[in-house]
């Protein structure tokens, strides 16, 4: 447990001591935003495309930004020393939170740029903003795994997209349909969705942790 | 004794029967030969999937000798059978409904057991001077076992779906003719006696090379 | 193995698209034209299967033999 939080501590210093990658990923998410609402010019988008094109953006941001955590350890050469140090269920965990904490920081940001510049009200709000923490907690949760993955085979971003896509359909699938009821009606019968999210991300962080040896352990 | 050699004798026979002695569907009438080929590739894809899965599971729970590898050439022989399935659905769909494709549950699962041999294939393909490849490329296999089974077997059964009921069904009873229910069988093991004669080859091909390595 | 893959992959794409033919027909037509054309277009479909199916054996067949051999001499060694 003090391990997993000193591993914490150490990696938002490194984080604020040049907090590129943290720009770079809002200011991509804003771009995109700001270059479809531009491009619309000022139509109003039904919710099922406003919904669509939300998750669009937070995928491809987690895609830009939730790479660097591992590509920089290896970049820096301090990958070995953490796996002296410290056990790998302990790495992960304390990356997979800093993930979280991250992405939660870029959805908040991005999340009310888009609803203002798409020009829509949203319905239910406690359901979009549950769909879009257990969303975004599923995206967290399979991109913390496989950008360990991505960066043992070089750290291209391509790869991560690539292999992080198949996982991530079914979430965000399940996302984009419930973001498009919250902002449409009041209903509350889709809460079985983000039951169906928290769920998957469990899943999904249960098998990590048990995997996350073999892939961060080189013999 | 090479089972996969059965082929040789079982795959002309089921396209013998599939145009000569399987009868015509009512609706559909010839074009519902397409059946007897689509069915069982859809098959083999999935059958090729769990096989490099626990292959993975084994290698990383015990270890063995060229088991990534083997989890390689199935998930080669995978996508082949997973794109060809698209293809012949697509075909057969532009017949019986009248668009090409149209995201139905079964179609979209088919779809994502495309990218995930894709994404596979690339992972392993990036690898290549890593030693630890064959690990990470299990790890991947296994973590996608996790997703898979959800959409391939569970969704289509439980939401509406275009592809007819009469195999998978509610009641989990084969409701088809029997004589079309025959020239399946025969089809289904052709193409699954296919897929382990090639299997059995390539990973021949591997035994041969490490031998001829050391 | 990659030349291998290739070529069966392409004989199995075209098993599959020889099917094309049969599309050409509207279901209700088929129905009604039993003894017609459509057992001409049948046959020729059915041809092209076997003779790609013979093709992929063949291929298949001498590849399956020279590892054969192959293995006899690593044993014999």
């Amino acid at each position: 447990m003090a391990e997993i939080l000193r591993n914490l501590k150490k990696d938002i210093r490194v984080e604020f001591r040049n907090p590129s990658a943290l720009g770079t990923a809002i200011s991509f998410a804003c771009i995109i935003t700001l270059a479809v609402s531009i491009v619309s010019a000022g139509i109003p988008f039904p919710p099922m495309i406003q919904a669509i094109l939300l998750w669009i953006i937070l995928f491809f941001s987690a895609m830009n930004a939730l790479l660097h955590i591992f590509t920089r350890e290896e970049e820096e050469h301090t990958a070995l020393f953490l796996r002296l140090k410290i056990s790998a269920e302990s790495i992960y965990i304390s990356k997979l939170i800093f993930n979280a904490a991250f992405f939660f920081f870029i959805e908040a940001v991005v999340c009310p740029v888009f609803i203002f510049f798409a020009g829509s009200s949203v319905k239910n709000p406690l359901l979009f903003v549950s769909t879009v923490i257990g969303g975004g907690l599923a995206i967290v949760s399979a991109s913390t795994i496989l950008s360990a993955m991505a960066a043992k085979a070089g750290g291209k971003g391509t790869l991560f997209t690539v292999i992080s896509f198949p996982l991530l359909l079914p979430a965000l699938l399940v996302s984009i349909s419930t973001t498009a009821v919250s902002i449409e009606s009041q209903d509350f019968i889709e809460y079985n969705n983000v039951f169906f999210l928290f769920a998957f991300s469990a899943a999904i962080i249960a098998i990590s942790l048990l995997l996350f040896k073999y892939i961060w352990i080189e013999e | 004794m090479k089972i996969g050699r059965l082929v040789y004798i079982f795959m002309p026979a089921a396209i013998l029967s599939a145009f000569l002695l399987a009868p015509k569907a009512e609706i559909l009438g010839d074009s519902s030969r397409v059946i007897y080929f689509h069915v069982p590739l859809a098959m083999v894809s999935v059958i090729s999937f769990v096989y490099a899965g626990i292959i993975s599971l084994v290698y990383l729970l015990r270890g063995g000798a060229l088991l990534p590898e083997k989890a390689r050439n199935s998930a080669g022989i995978g996508i082949v059978c997973t794109a060809l399935t698209a293809l012949t659905g697509s075909l057969w769909a532009k017949m019986a409904w009248g668009s090409y494709w149209n995201w139905d549950p079964r179609e979209t699962s088919i779809i994502i057991l495309l990218l995930i041999y894709t994404a596979y294939l690339s992972l392993y393909a990036s690898l290549e001077n890593n030693t630890n490849r064959g690990k990470i490329c299990s790890a991947y296999l296994i973590l996608t076992m996790a997703v898979m089974p959800f959409f391939v077997f569970v969704i289509p059964r439980v939401y509406h779906s275009l592809h007819p009921d009469t195999i998978i069904n509610s009641e989990g009873v084969i409701k088809i003719e029997t004589s079309m229910r025959a020239v399946l069988l025969i089809s289904a093991a052709a193409f699954v006696l296919l897929y382990i004669y090639l299997m059995d080859i390539k990973n021949r091909l591997l035994n041969i090379e490490k031998v001829k390595h050391e | 193995m990659n030349k291998l893959k290739k070529t069966v992959s392409f004989l199995l794409l075209s098993a599959a698209l020889f099917f094309h033919p049969l599309f050409a027909d509207t279901p209700l037509e088929t129905a009604q034209n039993e003894e017609s054309a459509d057992n001409g277009a049948l046959w020729n479909v059915l041809l092209i299967v076997l003779v790609v199916w013979l093709g992929l054996a063949a291929y298949l067949f001498r590849i399956d033999r020279k590892i054969s051999k192959i293995e006899r001499e690593l044993h014999e060694e």
